[in-house]
């Protein structure tokens, strides 16, 4: 090999084995992959709300919910979703008969399990580095595995009853909801801080009744 | 996988021309690329990032000046937890927090000339320009969302250099370049146009003569 084509090679393995190992993985963890969304009509008139009703129950869609997701934390995710809005001058109608509120408020969940699968060409040498030695070479060749995970997403939706009984139009003027992956790490202060976000991330939210 | 295998082998079959050729009319510099954004730009990527790449393809026209070809490839990847980015959803004005990734892939594809100082075998200093198009290819992940942009904006790119020679018909190729592209497209960041600019330094080697 001339010293021009070493040079050509050395070169080419800077580009392709060098600069690819320069991007980077962030280190992300589990909680990473959750987020918040929320969304609204922009000519939505908030401040003409004064009242809301909410059913005591969180709706689970789908069959693994129940399963995954359980209802040890639904009273507690009822009552903040309650805080933040009568914080915002939303007052709660508990009777609907006695009382019609100007929007309603459903709160539902859902999850369900996906199993990725996925293949490497270097795992291989992991081994080679550990407890056998160097009595087997290493071995270039693919590995085939697959991962299970679990999704969660608890949604809120606003209905407008008035434009419910009107044709042609979306009633769900507002709409906030938390996704992520279902861990060890849901606990009361997670559901806290993410329920939280919703409204900060909403601040049009606010009815008459705080005015 | 199979757009970086194109380009590898697109690269290595240059550089075995450029290695094993005798013309002596033209010199090709393959070069590591590390850039920093600029401008605008650094709403969406602020860190500077050594995933770069470029190929100078450039053949003599006068004692002094070369023309030809550079293309180029740069890529930032910046994380941001707790952010929250605005976007349009069907009739819904939708904001979603979380941790984002912001990525941005640019390739260079440009005409190009060099005014080189001194004489052949010497360290010589040279100047450059560069015009044609730049992409900016913009991602934001959050969670398992994705927004994706792709642009394609006239560009400029000045620079200025040295070549050092190392042998007979190679040189070490160093160099500073101000890419700036012009508004094309919608920004994935806050700002009501979406242009392009970064700074990088180049090196590599350059054969030929």
């Amino acid at each position: 090999m001339s010293l021009r084509s070493l040079i050509a090679f050395l070169i080419s393995a800077l580009a392709f084995g060098i600069i690819p190992s320069c991007f980077p993985s962030h280190g992300l963890s589990v909680e990473d992959y959750d987020t918040v969304l929320t969304g609204y009509i922009p000519e939505t008139p908030f401040a003409s709300y004064r009242t809301f009703a909410m059913p005591d129950t969180i709706i689970h869609v789908g069959d693994d919910t129940d399963k995954l997701l359980g209802r040890s934390y639904d009273a507690m995710i009822l009552s903040t979703i309650v805080r933040n809005l009568e914080a915002r001058g939303f007052r709660r109608v508990v009777d609907t008969l006695q009382e019609a509120p100007d929007v309603m408020v459903y709160v539902a969940a859902t999850a369900s399990s996906f199993t990725s699968y996925y293949g490497s060409w270097d795992d291989y040498w992991g081994g080679y580095w550990g407890g056998w030695g160097s009595y087997y070479p290493p071995y270039w060749g693919p590995s085939y595995g697959a991962v299970t995970y679990n999704i969660g997403r608890l949604n809120i939706d606003m209905v407008d009853r008035d434009i419910t009984q009107r044709s042609g139009k979306n009633p769900i003027v507002w709409s906030g909801s938390l996704s992520g992956l279902l861990t060890g790490t849901i606990s009361r202060a997670y559901f806290t801080t993410k329920l939280n976000q919703i409204f900060e991330q909403s601040p049009y939210l606010l009815s008459g009744g705080a005015q | 996988m199979r757009w970086s295998m194109k380009w590898m082998i697109v690269v290595l079959c240059l550089c075995a021309a450029a290695s094993t050729t005798s013309a002596q009319r033209y010199f090709a510099s393959l070069m590591w690329s590390v850039a920093t954004p600029a401008g605008s730009y650094r709403s969406f990527v602020t860190e500077t990032s050594a995933s770069g790449i470029g190929l100078d393809l450039q053949w003599w026209v006068k004692d002094h000046i070369s023309a030809g070809v550079t293309v180029g490839y740069n890529m930032w990847s910046d994380v941001y937890r707790n952010s929250t980015h605005n976007f349009q959803s069907g009739e819904y004005d939708a904001a979603i927090n979380g941790t984002q990734i912001h990525t941005v892939n640019s390739v260079t594809i440009m005409a190009s000339s060099r005014y080189v100082f001194g004489r052949s075998r010497d360290v010589r200093p040279f100047v450059g320009v560069a015009a044609g198009a730049i992409t900016s290819n913009q991602v934001l992940d959050v969670g398992f969302v994705e927004f994706n942009e792709t642009n394609w904006h006239l560009g400029v790119a000045p620079s200025v250099g040295v070549l050092i020679p190392v042998s007979w018909q190679t040189m070490v190729d160093l160099s500073a370049r101000m890419s700036y592209g012009f508004p094309s497209g919608t920004p994935l960041y806050d700002a009501s146009t979406h242009t392009i600019s970064f700074w990088s330094i180049n090196a590599g080697v350059t054969f030929g003569n």
